[in-house]
């Protein structure tokens, strides 16, 4: 092991990329639309009526179940 | 989270090749892996941007009301503009453990920056290197975005008008 040595990283760099381009697209579209489904169901908990609300409630609290 | 991940990838198909009757059915790891973030970060979400919303104070929509607004209209115009302050440090944190989460779709075989690293790592016999590369990778992008919600809690009115 010789961590000054870089070479390694020229011919990690394609594989590496392509695997950071994934974990990035997931991220930043898992946020957005996860945003846009959030402001819903957050307004649903709020404002809907009262059978919205309690589904709304429900999804969220199985979700927090798994957290 | 995995289990989420699970259902999916091994359930969702077979419910929906259940309900269409296409034996064929296959929605992918990309896909699959997607749709688990999206349904459970949208509930993640949701607390923060019901905690957002909550913090604005019921008078502000009385107010707007009282203006002759509808309730969207009075939500869209004076609510969430406010709301949005409150809940940008929340969610970018929030964002950041998205992020971190992402390595776990390597339970469906998905190729992401963790997954990548480690064949890498393994092809190469390079272990060491590479996983130390991607910590710092990670630690990097997730200390920029924990440094973003600090910087944006600062700028947050410190009383409520």
């Amino acid at each position: 092991m010789n961590l000054n040595d870089l070479s390694w990283l020229a011919h990690a760099a394609p594989y590496l990329l392509d695997g950071a381009g994934t974990t990035l697209g997931l991220t930043v579209v898992g946020a957005v639309i996860g945003m846009a489904g959030g402001t819903v169901l957050a307004l649903l908990k709020l404002y809907a009526p009262a059978w919205l609300a309690r589904l709304a409630t429900w999804y969220v609290a199985s979700f927090a179940r798994f957290r | 989270m995995i289990l989420t991940i699970f259902w999916a990838f091994f359930l969702l198909p077979w419910a929906l090749r259940a309900i269409t009757g296409r034996a064929d059915l296959d929605i992918g790891p990309v896909y699959a892996a997607l749709i688990a973030f999206v349904m459970a970060e949208s509930a993640y979400f949701c607390e923060v941007i019901r905690g957002g919303i909550r913090a604005v104070g019921p008078g502000q929509l009385q107010a707007a009301q009282s203006l002759d607004l509808t309730t969207p209209q009075s939500l869209r115009l004076v609510v969430l503009p406010q709301a949005i302050r409150h809940m940008m440090p929340a969610l970018v944190t929030q964002t950041v453990g998205l992020l971190m989460d992402t390595s776990l779709v390597y339970v469906i075989s998905l190729n992401d920056f963790l997954g990548a690293a480690s064949k890498v790592a393994q092809r190469d016999g390079t272990l060491v290197e590479v996983y130390l590369f991607v910590a710092l990778c990670y630690w990097v992008v997730c200390n920029l975005g924990v440094q973003l919600a600090q910087w944006l809690q600062r700028r947050q009115p410190r009383h409520r008008p």
